[in-house]
């Protein structure tokens, strides 16, 4: 720890968890070593270790590696318990102990590797404090029903006209051929995570400029991004909350129907600091994992159906279907497919006697894809029966947004498949590396004629 | 001139740049050695100068906790261009990530370097000659406007890795993934070793650029058939033995000549002094010299000896023995494959059999057996019986000696270290930043 951290005595307490500074050497070093780790720890052919390596491994055969593993729990050479079955995952997802943070650190979720060779830790490779990602599980249920007005399942229909309004323009300014990361789904779930938090349009370019440092958000915690990725998002991070800050100010004064407002009039009862802060974290988490969570849905529906030219047909036919598409993707190819947690107290899991601070890893992408639950789990169905138990959205940042997530990939295809039937992929999708959490697509041409 | 000369703190990469900063030294220059203060004693023992900088980088730690894995990775990799699946774009990703990680960040760590560079700031080197994996002397000469080159004095398995590894990251993606976008002018975002090189020159202010990883030009003592394409201009230069600091003295039994052919087994003295393990199986080697018609000096310690069950008539047990004064008395050496060893068997036209286990030392013992001049054993394949076998078609088959007399000769065609300094000399005038004062050195008047 170095003297610039102060640690977070109250939860949610406002401007507690302070800034790390280091020098480019520092934290340069520290992200290499990480990173080496990683190298070494996948020499073995550990399945999870090589997860995060994120090299050009099949993450889906990877996965199969973790789910079909002797022990249903298992300890990496990483050092985290990681389980691809799915009853174990829907425990972990489940078990109040597990938590986001480690219970016996206040304060910035971060380790030094001092005694790295031997032991490095490798839960939390840069503190997201500041980015609200490794917030306590009262901090989350607190966010979630203060935002449930405007986030939860029940409001979705409320935004359907303005996403639907979003998703046209979006889709009309496509040319013949087109990047459908950069041109369709970033932009248009940015502008409907700025609509929700009514970021005014002289902040717009600000919000989405900052919307695209962050995300690395969710991949960055497990897996070390280069030096300059991980200065841009730590810079995103201020960047963003000083935006979000100053709409909380004004909603203060003014209320509106927002996501922040709504946020503000739930914590009302409380002191005005905390709500405040309340309001700061569900802006913060909209831009840091709201917009990637989504334009990866959005992206990963896209390419199951492009593949599937069949159910591609049958989509024209009843459009009806794109929420069964989106909840089969939700399953088949969860935009969030690592969720990490940290045991508060020692606890048993699967037969598994877990330590108080140990990392465990639920893999949801493998446990989306168990036999034991799911039929032909490998097979993209967009006819499969919902409410199966898929664990896509049982995390609680992926719980937060996902309603919204839901309505805007649904939106999407729906739009898509309406505007452009011909739509076919001119490339393959290419993924970020080390992108072990989000498989983040950097780029994925397709063209709308045939 | 002033030539400030780095190592880390390791005898084995230290011990092949002593004779020529001797002959630096001999023809009038100043030097200093710069590491960390494991080697001072190591330095002042070869007769030279200490700058001790930084403080242990803690290597032992490193080797013990992660080294298995690092080696592992390594295994089976050579660059043989026949060999199939060799040098892949995740091999060479994995030797970038892994030994940036665990080695070059670590033997150069921030003290070491910023000492140095106060060193450097402080004693204006004319020249900085550093060992192929002490990038900070590069850093050190180009925040003080030094020329600088690399000392090679085993052959150079990095600098082709090093252009394999560019190569395939300047070839874009190819499986599906893709780096994030980079910054103009800068690392790439993927190349570990760049862009830690990168924020260590930043601290002082300084761009990244591939020189200081290649440095200005080379010295490579080993002989033209074990060198790769360089990219950089190399000086070649003798390899003349220094066989470490540990004291060399020439015992009874070495002034009078053997009565039978004499072998050499040694498993040199890297594995006596660090974490890096001894893989020879030495029960083995002696069992397969047993009942030889030869004579052999095996320099084992006592740790080594304890290995043994059975020492055969024919063996004579030395803790140590100066390599170049017992090798010319040998028709072969068995040994671990390091890479003293082998330099020093090698100009000495010994034919040599290497259990190299470790990548650089496989590739050593590769060529040399390609060459004709020795035979490769993995230190993990070693018999009694493949062992023998190999030993007698050594000590048998002329053509053996032949090529290690092909390979002596190509050798000593090399100038010697003192030949070499003038050449330094043109170089440095050449590369170090104009407008500073006149190189000294042989031609410089005392100021007394």
């Amino acid at each position: 720890m170095t003297d610039t951290e102060t640690d977070e005595t109250t939860p949610a307490a406002p401007e507690q968890v302070q800034q790390v500074r280091q020098t480019d050497s520092e934290l340069g070093r520290h992200l290499l070593t990480a990173r080496g780790f990683h190298w070494i720890y996948g020499t073995s052919g550990d399945p999870y270790a090589l997860t995060l390596r994120a090299e050009s491994d099949d993450p889906v055969v990877l996965g199969r590696r973790i789910r079909e593993s002797q022990t249903p729990l298992w300890q990496s050479a990483a050092g985290a318990w990681v389980t691809g079955r799915h009853s174990v995952a829907a425990e972990v997802l489940a078990d109040p102990r597990l938590s986001l943070r480690h219970a016996d650190l206040p304060g910035l979720q971060r380790h030094v590797f001092s005694d790295a060779w031997s032991n490095p830790l490798l839960c939390h490779i840069i503190p997201l404090d500041r980015a609200f990602l490794h917030a306590s599980g009262a901090d989350h249920a607190r966010w979630e029903r203060a935002a449930a007005p405007v986030l939860g399942a029940g409001a979705a229909d409320g935004h359907r006209k303005h996403a639907e309004r979003v998703h046209q323009e979006t889709a009309d300014r496509l040319g013949a051929s087109f990047d459908l990361m950069a041109d369709y789904s970033r932009p248009a779930a940015t502008e409907a995570a700025a609509a929700l938090l009514g970021v005014p349009e002289a902040q717009r370019d600000r919000f989405a400029h900052a919307c695209a440092a962050l995300r690395v958000a969710l991949d960055a915690a497990l897996c070390p991004q280069p030096l300059a990725v991980t200065r841009r998002l730590t810079a995103a991070v201020e960047d963003v909350r000083a935006l979000v800050a100053d709409l909380v100010a004004a909603r203060r004064t003014e209320p509106g129907d927002d996501l922040l407002s709504t946020v503000l009039r739930a914590g009302s009862g409380g002191s005005t600091a905390s709500a405040a802060e309340d309001a700061l974290a569900v802006g913060v988490l909209t831009a840091a994992v709201g917009v990637e969570f989504t334009a990866g849905l959005i992206n990963n529906a896209l390419e199951a159906l492009l593949a599937h030219p069949r159910q591609w047909a049958l989509l024209g036919e009843s459009p009806d279907l794109a929420a069964g598409a989106v909840e089969e993707t939700l399953r088949h190819a969860p935009p969030v497919r690592l969720e990490s947690r940290i045991a508060a107290e020692d606890l048993t899991l699967a037969g598994q006697d877990i330590p108080a601070g140990a990392q465990v890893v639920a893999h949801v992408g493998a446990a989306n894809r168990d036999p034991e639950v799911f039929l032909a789990p490998d097979h993209f169905d967009l006819t499969r029966p919902v409410d199966q138990g898929q664990l896509a959205l049982s995390g609680p940042h992926t719980s937060l947004f996902g309603a919204f997530a839901r309505l805007q990939a649904e939106t999407a295809i729906r739009t898509l498949r309406e505007r452009h039937p011909a739509l076919a992929p001119a490339d393959g999708v290419q993924r970020r590396m080390r992108s072990p959490v989000l498989g983040g697509v950097l780029r994925f041409t397709l063209t709308t004629s045939a | 001139m002033r030539v400030l000369l780095t190592s880390f703190a390791l005898d084995a990469h230290f011990n092949g740049s002593v004779p020529l900063a001797w002959a630096l030294r001999a023809a009038g220059h100043e030097v200093r050695v710069a590491s960390q203060p494991g080697l001072t004693g190591s330095i002042t023992a070869a007769g030279l100068t200490a700058v001790p900088v930084g403080a242990d980088p803690g290597l032992d730690a490193m080797v013990k906790g992660v080294g298995d894995s690092v080696l592992s990775h390594h295994a089976n990799q050579s660059l043989d261009p026949d060999a199939p699946g060799q040098l892949t774009p995740a091999f060479l990703k994995g030797w970038d990530a892994m030994m940036t990680a665990t080695f070059f960040a670590l033997i150069n760590d921030d003290p070491m370097v910023d000492e140095l560079v106060a060193f450097a700031r402080e004693w204006q080197p004319d020249l900085v000659l550093w060992e192929p994996f002490t990038f900070a002397g590069a850093v050190a000469a180009k925040v003080t406007g030094a020329a600088h080159a690399r000392v090679l004095s085993f052959p150079d398995m990095f600098m082709p890795m090093r252009q394999g590894f560019l190569a395939q990251l300047g070839a874009g993606p190819g499986t599906g993934l893709a780096a994030q976008d980079g910054e103009q002018g800068a690392a790439h975002p993927e190349d570990s070793l760049g862009q830690w090189l990168q924020w260590t020159l930043g601290r002082y202010g300084l761009p990244f650029d591939e020189e200081a990883v290649t440095g200005q030009w080379s010295v490579d003592q080993v002989p033209r058939s074990f060198r790769p394409p360089s990219e950089v201009p190399t000086v070649g230069m003798r390899y003349i033995p220094y066989n470490g600091p540990v004291p060399a003295v020439v015992p009874d039994w070495l002034r009078v000549p053997p009565t039978r052919p004499r072998v050499c087994v040694t498993l040199g003295l890297t594995a006596r002094t660090s974490e890096f393990p001894n893989a020879v199986p030495v029960d083995l080697v002696l069992k397969a010299i047993e009942g030889l018609d030869i004579e052999v000096v095996a320099t084992l310690d006592a740790e080594e000896r304890a290995l043994l069950t059975h020492v055969p008539d024919n063996v004579r047990l030395v803790d140590h023995v100066p390599l170049h004064a017992l090798l010319p008395t040998c028709a072969a050496i068995v040994h671990h494959g390091g890479a003293g060893t082998w330099s020093t068997a090698l100009v000495e036209g010994v034919p040599q059999i290497a259990m190299g286990w470790i990548w650089d030392a496989i590739e050593r013992a590769r060529r040399q057996q390609e060459l004709g001049a020795g035979l490769h054993l993995p230190s993990h394949e070693v018999t009694v019986e493949g062992l023998r076998s190999r030993l007698v078609r050594l000590l048998e088959e002329p053509s053996f000696t032949e090529a290690a007399a092909r390979l002596r000769a190509e050798a000593e065609s090399e100038p010697t270290p003192a030949e070499v300094v003038p050449v330094l000399e043109r170089l440095t005038a050449q590369h170090r930043a104009h407008g500073r004062r006149p190189l000294g050195g042989a031609s410089t008047p005392c100021a007394s």
